[in-house]
């Protein structure tokens, strides 16, 4: 029996994945030059508002276009996995957005207390009362030290101070 | 006043308790960020940063130095400790010094890594006060053409000497360059990019984009590595080299210096590729190269001076022209531009203490640092023990209070996140995103330069060739850009010349000078 022959290409998926990274960027700079245009371009005895972004987004679409050519080209690198391997990433990123969206209107104690709790959990901490009491020490420590201290005023939201 | 006068001065206004304070703060900090694997010298200098605007700029400027130049000598410490590099200018430190600590011989790795960076990081400081007076000098005579140009060389060697692909890191600096454009246009007044939002008038945060990137991306990157770390606990009695450990340190320090100095000052990765190039020059000169790798102490002798130098080199562009060549210098301009500073040619004349000073702060710094980095080594270490659900949390509250603190804006609080999940994904597609901070800072600059130089020339683009300083320069960068498409193409027709699986073990194309 003949033996497999090895493949140039790990996969026709992962130069997929490659010329879609390069399709974003290409879409990019395409927005870069419609909104560089809703402002005067100017000459290039007068340059206006708009003439350094468009130029940028000329640039950026060749290097698109370049970065597509090589994804096809070339053998990719190795798997491209853009999906996190830890679901603690993507509970992180959920918490983090919950946080700046609290910020304000719940106050930065809160938010951040929940923010620290729900961090920690997601992180390994096993216990809830290490949860809870590190939630509550950090932000209390971290208030003193930047309202108090440093003079930063941080919104106090739902909480009198 | 002649240099030796005005470094006087200097040291008279570092050496004032509070200056003298914020440099031991400074040190401190930069070797814990040094030793934590996952946040570098740029996420500590600009995670930190918000903590200076109360300070006065002297002294703002010498703590932020001396996270940097700080971070450099802890980063050896996991490097030979734990095989962990802290940051990424200490990765061929683990190689050799690794090695020798599980010989038994960590004491000498360390005290080597620590006189070298100390021996190195005061010859960077010596060179930097005699070459920033006489760049300045010359930079006084850059008009726009030739301030255009030399940021295009400027970034076109960041894309070139960076750590992945060229296309990559210019497809960033492009990002970076754009964002910078954001905001209310202040030669012509019209907004852009801002979609009627007033927030984004005086443009994107650049504290919010850096941290991002920085602090947010760092850490989602860090939580899926999950390192076996095996810590060698130094014996302190045993610390100090021996004479024969001295004589095969003392040449490898000094061209180490050298290499790092000169490479600082360039574009780009400078500490990581000055350590690179340095162990390459002493396995080269060594009568034993084979041996490299398995605990020669001239493999950590050299690196580690090598990057503690480049600190030194890379304040020359920023101090004496006022364009920094590294995105941890950029972040240190920004500091001093939020604290009314400017940073260029007239700077030494303008405000002396905050040039001296900071020289001065350098030398002071570095002899910290070589007091407390020994002693304290079992301490720092212990760093490495505090879990990671604690310390990134920390982390994290620390950047949305700091991006918060600069402008009270909520808008900046999710242009932080955004960046930090925009950096996490370009992270895991091959993308190194430190171009996009030092183009951000850069783009104004740019911008304004290219304008300028077109209405002085009414619209010819000849005249950034006509003038000889810009035509050089930018002679360079597009020589810079060709060199690098001819050797991808040579790569190219020999990897089609392969048989298949021989090209499989070779690797991707996509890696550093294949890469576009």
């Amino acid at each position: 029996m003949m033996p497999p022959v090895p493949r140039m290409s790990l996969g026709a998926r992962e130069t997929i994945k490659a010329g879609s990274v390069a399709v974003v960027f290409f879409l990019l700079s395409a927005w870069i030059c419609l909104e560089a245009l809703q402002v005067p371009l100017g000459s290039f005895r007068m340059p206006g508002a708009g003439f350094f972004p468009f130029f940028l987004g000329l640039i950026l679409s060749v290097l698109s276009v370049m970065l597509l050519a090589q994804s096809l080209v070339s053998p990719a690198s190795g798997s491209m996995r853009v999906w996190p391997k830890q679901p603690a990433v993507l509970y992180l990123v959920g918490s983090l957005i919950a946080a700046v969206w609290l910020f304000e209107r719940a106050g930065f104690l809160v938010a951040m207390a929940l923010f620290l709790g729900v961090a920690m959990r997601v992180l390994g901490t096993k216990s809830w009362a290490t949860v809870v009491g590190g939630a509550l020490v950090g932000t209390l420590a971290s208030y003193v030290v930047f309202s108090r201290a440093l003079g930063i005023a941080l919104p106090s939201g739902i909480v009198p101070f | 006043m002649d240099a030796w006068q005005s470094l006087l001065y200097g040291f008279s206004v570092s050496l004032t308790p509070t200056n003298l304070l914020y440099c031991a703060l400074g040190v401190v900090l930069g070797t814990i960020v040094g030793v934590l694997p996952g946040i570098g010298p740029l996420g500590g200098i600009t995670i930190l940063l918000p903590t200076t605007f109360g300070m006065e700029p002297v002294s703002a400027i010498i703590m932020l130095a001396g996270i940097y130049y700080g971070a450099m000598y802890g980063g050896s410490t996991t490097s030979i400790l734990v095989n962990i590099p802290g940051e990424a200018a200490s990765v061929v430190t683990c190689l050799d010094g690794y090695q020798m600590a599980r010989q038994g011989r960590a004491g000498p790795a360390l005290s080597i890594a620590a006189m070298g960076s100390y021996i190195a990081g005061t010859l960077s400081v010596l060179g930097l006060m005699l070459l920033a007076p006489l760049l300045a000098r010359l930079a006084l005579k850059f008009g726009p053409p030739e301030q255009f140009s030399l940021m295009v060389l400027g970034l076109v060697i960041l894309a070139y000497m960076g750590t992945g692909s060229v296309l990559k890191a210019l497809m960033m600096i492009v990002v970076g360059l754009g964002l910078a454009t954001v905001g209310i246009d202040h030669l012509s007044g019209f907004a852009r990019f801002t979609h009627g939002r007033a927030e984004l008038g005086d443009g994107v945060s650049f504290l919010a984009v850096a941290m991002g990137l920085f602090g947010v991306a760092e850490i989602l990157i860090s939580i899926e590595q999950t390192a076996v770390r095996e810590v060698i606990k130094p014996k302190l009695s045993a610390l100090l080299p021996t004479r024969e450990d001295w004589r095969r340190s003392l040449g490898p320090i000094i061209r180490g210096s050298g290499i790092g100095f000169l490479i600082g000052i360039l574009p780009g990765a400078a500490h990581v590729i000055s350590t690179f190039v340095s162990y390459a020059m002493e396995k080269r000169l060594s009568g034993r190269p084979e041996e490299f790798g398995t605990g020669r102490i001239e493999g950590v002798a050299g690196p580690e001076s090598a990057n503690n130098a480049a600190t030194g080199g890379a304040m020359i562009p920023f101090l004496a022209l006022g364009i920094p060549s590294s995105p941890a210098t950029a972040t240190m301009m920004v500091a001093l531009l939020i604290h009314g500073v400017k940073p260029g040619p007239v700077l030494m004349e303008q405000r002396p203490e905050v040039f001296w000073g900071l020289i001065a702060s350098m030398y002071i710094g570095n002899v910290m640092l070589l007091i407390l980095n020994l002693p304290l080594v079992g301490l720092f270490i212990n760093l490495l023990r505090v879990p990671q659900h604690f310390l990134f949390p920390g982390i994290l509250l620390v950047c949305f209070v700091g991006v918060y603190s600069v402008n009270l804006s909520v808008t900046d609080l999710w242009i932080m996140g955004i960046a930090g999940v925009a950096g996490y994904l370009l992270r895991k597609v091959g993308f190194d995103t430190a171009p996009i901070v030092l183009a951000m800072v850069l783009g104004p600059m740019m911008e304004q330069a290219l304008r300028q130089g077109l209405m002085m020339s009414r619209g010819e683009f000849g005249i950034f060739l006509s003038r000889p300083l810009s035509a050089v320069m930018l002679g360079a960068a597009v020589l810079l850009l060709v060199l690098h498409v001819v050797s991808s193409l040579r790569r190219a027709q020999a990897r089609r010349g392969m048989k298949p699986a021989d090209a499989l073990r070779e690797g991707p194309l996509v890696a550093k000078g294949g890469g576009g």
